[in-house]
């Protein structure tokens, strides 16, 4: 049995006051942790049963008449084209004519969005307006599965702790403390309104990658069922020609893009030894070692790579060469996020900062 | 993708943009605001403010660091920021 489905551990004594927590308790804080990051990153299926009945708990929290329907959709990018729409739609019939001259859509305009909403949960170049719209109007959403944590103490995770671990009773207040992690554990990003309510499907894919940071390689990191999503590599987004046709990437491209996080992974994705040797680098140093080029970068630190031979032939009797990225000062790299003092701009010193070490501590036994 | 379907769907975008900035002045605003902040007032800052109440200032920062803020940053702000 689960530790949380242990009786004895998630029904504790009510208490009314909480002045400190048992070891046991505090034992149970990862478990939690862990069991309300994976509701979070849930991909299931929606639970529409649950959500409306916990939503209707929380607009009589909220001295709200009851709603009259929930609206499911696929992703926030229709929640946010649709709900104002449908805000628009009920208005319209109780708004004055002042209201209506100010600017409510005509049948032509509608028209023509009817036809973008259609598309815009596949066309990519509708993503920025989408993503603006949605950044401009989070505040009216209420996140789901996305608000589960924060230091916040209304938050589920920290609630449900309280309640389910140390059994603090909140009173009246406990049901919709309840109702409101329902909606969380439930679904994704919802949108009340007076009549209705916009709820969102849960994604079908968050991808991340070792340290948690949103990534994937081969389509958006966080997806939604209708194929809508955010395209991102190893937690900075971009946009999904970098993911998805990264043959697209130029030169021209990545020296044009004015967002350093972006160029960066735009550089990555192009190669950064390609770019180096497409881009006009300069050729600081050669020597035996290697040649040790510099490429300035407008806002950002320079790219330094050292060119090197692999010394061990390939079948065919021919060499491969290979860049090494190297610190702009060649200083050298001691691990854990630690490095040397600079050193002159020498391949062989460049070489050397790769091994943790100075160029004049470095002597490599030649291999035959 | 064509000049003229980029064209317009340039358009379209900007469409929406006007439509939705005319709803947002014109009609919902208000309404719809009170709305969502009616909501997240009722279930999230009154239950918040209620364990705040009933419980001690060290329970709060250790439950607050080891699983709120623990959720949040690997739920709340590496995945929903993003969307």
């Amino acid at each position: 049995m689960s530790i949380l489905n242990d009786p004895s551990i998630t029904n504790p004594a009510p208490q009314t006051r909480l002045d400190s927590l048992t070891e046991a308790q505090k034992s149970l804080m990862t478990v939690w942790r862990d069991k309300w990051i994976a509701i979070g990153l849930s991909t299931a299926e929606a639970d529409h049963k649950m959500f409306e009945e916990a939503a209707q708990i929380c607009y009589k929290a909220a001295k709200l008449a009851p709603f009259k329907r929930v609206v499911w959709v696929k992703s926030p990018a229709i929640m946010a084209q649709v709900a104002p729409r449908a805000a628009v739609i009920l208005a319209r019939g109780k708004a004055s004519k002042d209201q209506r001259r100010a600017g409510l859509p005509t049948d032509e305009v509608r028209k023509l969005v009817d036809e973008a909403i259609g598309r815009a949960s596949v066309d990519a170049e509708l993503n920025e307006v989408t993503m603006s719209d949605i950044t401009n109007m989070w505040g009216r959403y209420i996140g789901g599965q996305f608000w589960v944590g924060g230091w916040y103490l209304g938050s589920p995770a920290s609630v449900s702790y309280m309640h389910d671990v140390c059994g603090l009773d909140l009173g009246d207040l406990q049901e919709r403390a309840e109702a409101y992690a329902k909606t969380a554990m439930s679904c994704s990003w919802w949108w009340p309104h007076t009549e209705f309510i916009i709820a969102c499907d849960r994604p079908r894919v968050i991808a991340r990658d070792g340290q948690g940071r949103l990534h994937r390689e081969d389509g958006p990191a966080v997806e939604y069922r209708d194929g809508w999503g955010v395209y991102s590599w190893h937690g900075v987004a971009v946009p999904a020609d970098v993911i998805l046709h990264p043959e697209s990437i130029t030169v021209v491209d990545i020296e044009k893009t004015t967002n350093v996080e972006i160029r960066r992974v735009k550089t990555e994705r192009y190669g950064h030894g390609r770019y180096i040797e497409d881009s006009g680098a300069k050729k600081l140093h050669e020597d035996e070692f290697g040649v040790l080029y510099r490429k300035d970068i407008p806002n950002d630190e320079p790219l330094v790579m050292v060119r090197v031979k692999n010394t061990t032939p390939e079948a065919d009797g021919t060499y491969k060469f290979y860049y090494l990225t190297v610190h702009p000062e060649l200083r050298p790299l001691l691990g854990g996020n630690r490095f040397g003092e600079p050193q002159s701009p020498t391949a062989r010193n460049a070489v050397a900062s790769t091994f943790g070490l100075r160029g004049e501590e470095y002597a490599p036994s030649r291999e035959s | 993708m064509a000049a003229d379907e980029r064209d317009m769907t340039t358009t379209a975008g900007a469409v929406i943009n006007a439509v939705v900035s005319a709803v947002d002045g014109a009609v919902n605003g208000a309404v719809e605001d009170a709305v969502g902040r009616a909501v997240r007032e009722a279930v999230g800052d009154a239950v918040g403010r209620a364990v705040e109440d009933a419980v001690n200032g060290a329970v709060e920062d250790a439950v607050g660091l080891a699983v709120g803020d623990a959720v949040g940053f690997a739920v709340g702000r590496a995945v929903g920021d993003a969307v």
